[in-house]
């Protein structure tokens, strides 16, 4: 009998020649890779990215499938519940904690090497961390940003070349818009579940220290929300904002009816191809920072389910998709504002270049936000009842079911008896 | 140390290590009761609520000499509404009353009396005038005197809602039926009182069903069905629809059973939006890149630019209609190769008065616009298409209405027919809704969507017949297709059709503080949808005694009872004693009593479960037909229909029999659903209560049927999986039969 180490090196040996083997002459591994609303725009990137994977790993083809956003959840959960999962998932932290909860993601603690884990910023790869477990690669970062029509602007008798800095000076620059020239001058980011982003930046928690009771209902919060539906109901913004979001938001700025739109800098390549000409008369600022100063920025991950019969390679693949070069050659696509989540991408001088037209006004001034920016969405088990009650008692409010205190009230009630 | 000294210390090592909790065993006396069920009568308030009631204080009951009569010209329409009468009559009482046309008896006494008023001689003869004369459509009138029912309509869809309101009014009393004395004169406030439902291949039975039994018995009188997935000719063999959709025989059923409860069917073919359908059924993907709206920056990039996957059900957002794409070497677009023809042959089938043309959530890819010009340029083209077929158009509300001043800015927008109907949708608990006064101000009839909610039913309803608009329609959203399947998957959007019902009906009754709760309405859809279970009478059985297996108590007044969250967020609602739930009788343990136990918490993930033993068996000999337990769950599981915990019954001669606790099906949390509801039409809730901070909470009742009931129980295995839905049982009530 030989001793361990020598059979441990005999069948790594044994290994290695296997897959040497395979990799010459084996089948074709087939990565299904699944990514959320990134055709038609980013078509040719990808498609270029996975080429190039492909040429150097001969044994593996991908299937890119791309998903839009409403749709992804559905679709993955129906698919590993099938027995048939993608390999590898864009998910954002919101459904990357909630389709952890299922257990049906792979932890990637510990499928990623230490070595490899290091190259991300810490806190982006703690973003999608679920009971002390990550389960998302971070991809991609966009801090919002301030984008307002000038003419609209002037139009109100605001000074273009002085937006607003805060969220005080943001509302009262929106009621001047609508008393002034009729559209709305903003869609605040308070439908649903965003409202727990507004409460946190501005230095509101939503849980106690210990995670074990919900404090969203202290007479700060309450009169954060009741300031909202005060100007809901003095028409200060539209009834949509609740129901369809940014996504409503970027539709009515790009038909040049609303005068500031919060969005991530990403978001102007849509305006830009709905509307050239207020795209145009589009200007860029920071994002106006509320009280906590630390800004909502959403983060996209790659995640790799479970059941994915391919788990190393699927793992291997995210970190390519991720690694510094791709992620640079994603954040350099023209009309493209996002940031990566490695260091040493984020470190690249491009992220500091001038240039002309919003793009790079948007693009530096999302660079100078990164400081402030993080993942504030709320990590909770049984996520989707408790946001379902946040969101009743948002809409409860707007909608004059409940005044702000009672709707604030009863949600509380309902998540400190489920959690 | 001897071997077997070693042995026995480790041995008890061992014992000691081990979850000391593992398994309780227990002994459970019971008391026996004569009345262990009692039937419980239906729910009393009528739904919808009708416009006028005067209630008086006698009654009218039902003698095997008690006739069904109707007019003397009475059509198969008339008879079928007296047939449904009897229906319910033999179903719930076991008797059958004979029909018999006005001419065939003399003196109308003693009998019950249903047409149109001027078609039974019998009304005048009774002196049942209704003044002023029924005019409006689908008005009634009911008179229920110690002597007579009488169902008048003002035409024969009133006459068939005045019947829908006397199987209401029945009750038992001993085994007869019974009316109290009533004057009822009714009529709706919308004209157009629509479900939408979607079709598919095993969508057939359902849907009659759900016609027979809750849509027509609460008076709605439209079907808005999705029919783009029936088995269309059209498009071949470029095109073909998904075999999981309905064919045209199943489509000719639902229209005949639609027509004998006097419900018009309006057929709705997504186009524009939500067109997946349209890009899932085509034979080549390269016909897919071609359809697909792309943004106009890219039009002219050529090559593959988005994920068509038929394996997948991944397509793009939207298509183009008149982007010229080759078919078979011909030049065409996808309204004239596919859209137009589908729509033709709609018609054919469904010889519809309005056709819905879909057009909601149109969007680009990434959710850039739609371009407006295309989007009413494909209204109209549509409209034309069926409007000399002699259907008008109707199509979503919500682009229309979100990109208004975009819509009117266009030239396109004055060409919109304008008896075309815009159904504007909103879903949320909103009060205002601006947009239905919008539509009727620029000229279009209007109906207005609404979902499950209370109140976005009870004011869209108002606001809508302050509008004045056609009607209302209920939306229902259970992915492409819809059958039985919904009953256990989607419950919640089924019982909720009935606050659409009332409101459709009669807008402003009653406020939404005063509307049936949802786990009333839940139980009243359950009831008429098992419509032909007779009431068996009383039943005696057991009371079982938990006290020797309970872990914990119900109530927490020093942060050790229930879960631990102190008296605020604990089950106190529930007083300990007998309590009678769905007709069965339990009985609830006094924790002062019983060494401060009174249900058996099993193992689970929460502190105070995580110390609960994960199975208890009690040891109880008896008879029993059925076992109904009374309990709950801690949480809710991560999925609809997880097993989270199982009985075991174990009967004389050793067999074991075991049940399943499947979440969502036969147990679930004690804490409102907040996303489901009530989750299926199989899960019983018994109790429903409040706790201190004023938290909806329940328990639910399982029955289970004894395969052998002529063989005595020897024990109840109650056993948890450990997860966070963890069981609890607050009772077990065992059953001499089975109601």
């Amino acid at each position: 009998m030989t001793s361990w180490p020598i059979r441990a090196a005999i069948a790594t040996v044994a290994l290695v020649l296997m897959m040497t083997v395979t990799g010459a002459a084996g089948p074709q591994t087939t990565l299904e890779f699944w990514t959320i609303s990134l055709q038609p725009f980013f078509t040719d990137y990808v498609n270029r990215m996975i080429s190039d994977y492909q040429r150097a790993n001969p044994g593996v083809q991908i299937k890119w499938v791309d998903v839009q956003m409403q749709a992804i959840e559905q679709k993955l959960l129906a698919a590993i519940a099938g027995g048939v999962p993608p390999d590898v998932v864009n998910l954002n932290v919101e459904f990357t904690v909630r389709i952890a909860e299922k257990g049906a993601l792979l932890d990637l603690d510990a499928a990623v090497p230490a070595a490899e884990r290091a190259k991300y910023f810490d806190g982006l790869w703690a973003g999608g961390r679920f009971r002390g477990r990550s389960y998302g690669i971070p991809w991609y970062i966009a801090p919002p940003v301030l984008f307002f029509n000038s003419d609209l602007f002037k139009k109100a008798g605001l000074d273009a070349l002085n937006p607003p800095e805060s969220e005080d000076e943001m509302i009262e620059a929106a009621r001047l818009i609508k008393d002034r020239t009729k559209d709305y001058g903003f869609m605040p980011l308070i439908d649903g579940t965003r409202l727990m982003h507004r409460f946190r930046e501005n230095g509101l928690p939503m849980l106690s220290e210990d995670g074990k009771r919900a404090v969203f209902n202290s007479p700060a919060h309450v009169a954060y929300l009741e300031r909202y539906v005060d100007l809901f109901k003095k028409d200060y913004f539209p009834d949509d904002t609740l129901r369809r979001g940014f996504t409503g938001a970027v539709e009515r700025y790009s038909a040049g009816q609303l005068g500031m739109l919060l969005v991530g800098p990403q978001f102007l390549l849509r305006i830009k191809e709905s509307n050239p000409e207020i795209y145009a008369k589009t200007f860029v600022a920071p994002y106006p920072m509320g009280r906590g100063k630390v800004i909502h920025a959403g983060l996209m991950a790659l995640t790799v389910p479970r059941a994915s019969k391919h788990q190393q390679e699927a793992v291997k693949f995210a970190l390519y998709v991720t690694n510094d070069e791709n992620q640079l050659e994603f954040a350099k696509l023209p009309g493209t504002v996002i940031f990566p989540s490695t260091k040493k991408a984020a470190a690249d001088p491009f992220f500091k270049q001038k240039g002309a037209g919003p793009e790079w006004k948007a693009r530096s001034i999302a660079a100078d936000e990164l400081k402030f920016g993080r993942d504030l969405t709320v990590v909770v088990s049984n996520q989707s009842e408790l946001y379902k009650i946040f969101r009743e008692a948002v809409e409860s409010a707007f909608f004059g079911k409940m005044s702000p205190k009672e709707a604030l009230d009863w949600a509380v009630r309902e998540w400190n008896a489920r959690l | 140390m001897p071997a077997f000294r070693r042995f026995t210390i480790l041995l008890l090592l061992a014992v000691l290590a081990a979850p000391w909790h593992a398994l309780v065993l227990g002994a459970a006396a019971g008391r026996s009761v004569p009345d262990a069920f009692s039937p419980v009568p239906p729910a009393l308030g009528l739904l919808p609520v009708p416009k006028e009631v005067k209630w008086g204080d006698g009654s009218f009951g039902m003698k095997s000499t008690t006739r069904i009569v109707v007019g003397n010209s009475a059509t198969d329409e008339d008879l079928y509404a007296a047939r449904e009468l009897n229906e319910e009559l033999r179903a719930r009482y076991g008797t059958e009353l004979r029909i018999v046309r006005a001419g065939e008896i003399a003196n109308p006494s003693g009998h019950i009396l249903i047409g149109e008023h001027a078609s039974n001689p019998h009304f005048e003869q009774l002196g049942l005038v209704a003044t002023p004369r029924l005019s409006r459509p689908e008005e009634y009138m009911i008179w229920v005197t110690s002597t007579n029912i009488a169902v008048a309509g003002a035409d024969r869809r009133g006459t068939f809602h005045g019947v829908q309101t006397v199987r209401q009014l029945l009750r038992p009393s001993g085994s007869q039926a019974v009316a109290r004395e009533v004057t009822i004169r009714d009529w709706p406030d919308h004209s157009m009182r629509a479900v939408h439902v979607l079709l598919d291949s095993a969508s057939g039975e359902f849907h009659s069903a759900l016609i027979d039994r809750i849509l027509a018995p609460y008076k709605f009188n439209t079907l808005i069905v999705e029919a783009e997935h029936v088995q269309w000719e059209s498009g071949r063999p470029f095109w073909s629809p998904d075999a999981r959709g309905a064919t045209k025989e199943q489509v000719k059923r639902l229209l005949e059973v639609a027509r004998e409860h006097h419900i018009r069917v309006i057929p709705l073919i997504a186009t524009l939006g939500h067109s997946e359908w349209v890009f899932a059924g085509l034979s080549d993907p390269a016909t897919c890149q071609q359809i697909a709206y792309i943004p106009k920056r890219l039009r002219g990039a050529g090559g593959t630019q988005v994920t068509c996957d038929r394996s997948r059900g991944v397509f793009p957002a939207v298509y183009d209609p008149v982007r010229s794409i080759t078919l078979d070497g011909t030049a065409t677009n996808l309204n004239d190769a596919l859209i137009l023809p589908i729509l033709r042959e709609a018609v054919d089938l469904f010889r519809p008065d309005y056709m819905h043309l879909g057009h909601d959530e149109v969007r680009g890819p990434g959710g850039v616009r739609y371009d407006m010009d295309l989007y009413l340029q494909d209204i109209i083209t549509l409209s034309k298409f069926i409007q000399p077929l002699g259907v008008r158009p109707m199509v979503w509300g919500d682009v229309l209405w979100e990109r208004r001043q975009e819509a009117e800015a266009e030239p396109l927008f004055k060409d919109l027919p304008r008896n075309m109907v815009i159904v504007p949708w909103k879903y949320e608990d909103v009060r205002e809704y601006p947009e239905l006064a919008y539509f009727r101000r620029s000229g279009f009839p209007v109906i207005g969507a609404t979902w499950y909610r209370l109140h976005n039913n009870h004011y869209m309803s108002r606001a809508a017949n302050a509008a004045g608009v056609l009607g209302m329609v209920r939306t229902t959203w259970t992915g492409h297709f819809q059958n039985r399947a919904a009953l256990t998957r989607a419950y919640r959007q089924l019982y909720t059709y009935l606050t659409a019902a009332n409101y459709f009906w009669t807008a402003d009754r009653p406020a939404p503080d005063r509307a049936p709760p949802e786990a009333e309405l839940a139980r009243r859809f359950a009831d008429a949808w098992t419509f032909g279970a007779s009431s068996p009478g009383r039943i005696p059985g057991t009371l079982l005694d938990l006290s020797g297996v309970a872990t914990q108590r119900h109530v927490d007044d020093d942060g050790t009872g229930w879960l631990g969250k102190g008296s605020d967020t604990d089950l106190r609602a529930l007083v300990s004693g007998r309590h009678r739930f769905g007709g069965i009788l339990f009985e609830v343990l006094d924790p002062q009593r019983h060494e401060g136990k009174s249900i058996v918490m099993l193992r689970g993930e929460r502190d105070v479960a995580a110390k609960m033993p994960r199975r208890v068996t009690m040891r109880w000999r008896g008879r029993a037909a059925c076992l109904v337990f009374l309990h709950t769950s801690l949480d809710r599981a991560l999925n609809f229909g997880d097993v989270v915990g199982s009985y075991t019954i174990t009967l004389a001669g050793g067999r074991r029999i075991g049940i399943d606790l499947t979440f969502g099906r036969n147990i679930s949390s004690w804490l409102w659903d907040a996303e489901r509801g009530i989750p299926s039409i199989e899960q019983e809730m018994a109790w429903t209560g409040r706790t201190k901070a004023g938290v909806d909470v329940h328990l639910q009742a399982l029955r289970w049927m004894n395969p052998e009931p002529a063989t005595a129980i020897q024990s109840i295995e109650l056993a948890s999986t450990g997860g966070r839905a963890s069981p609890a049982v607050f009772a077990i009530t065992a059953l001499d039969r089975c109601p």
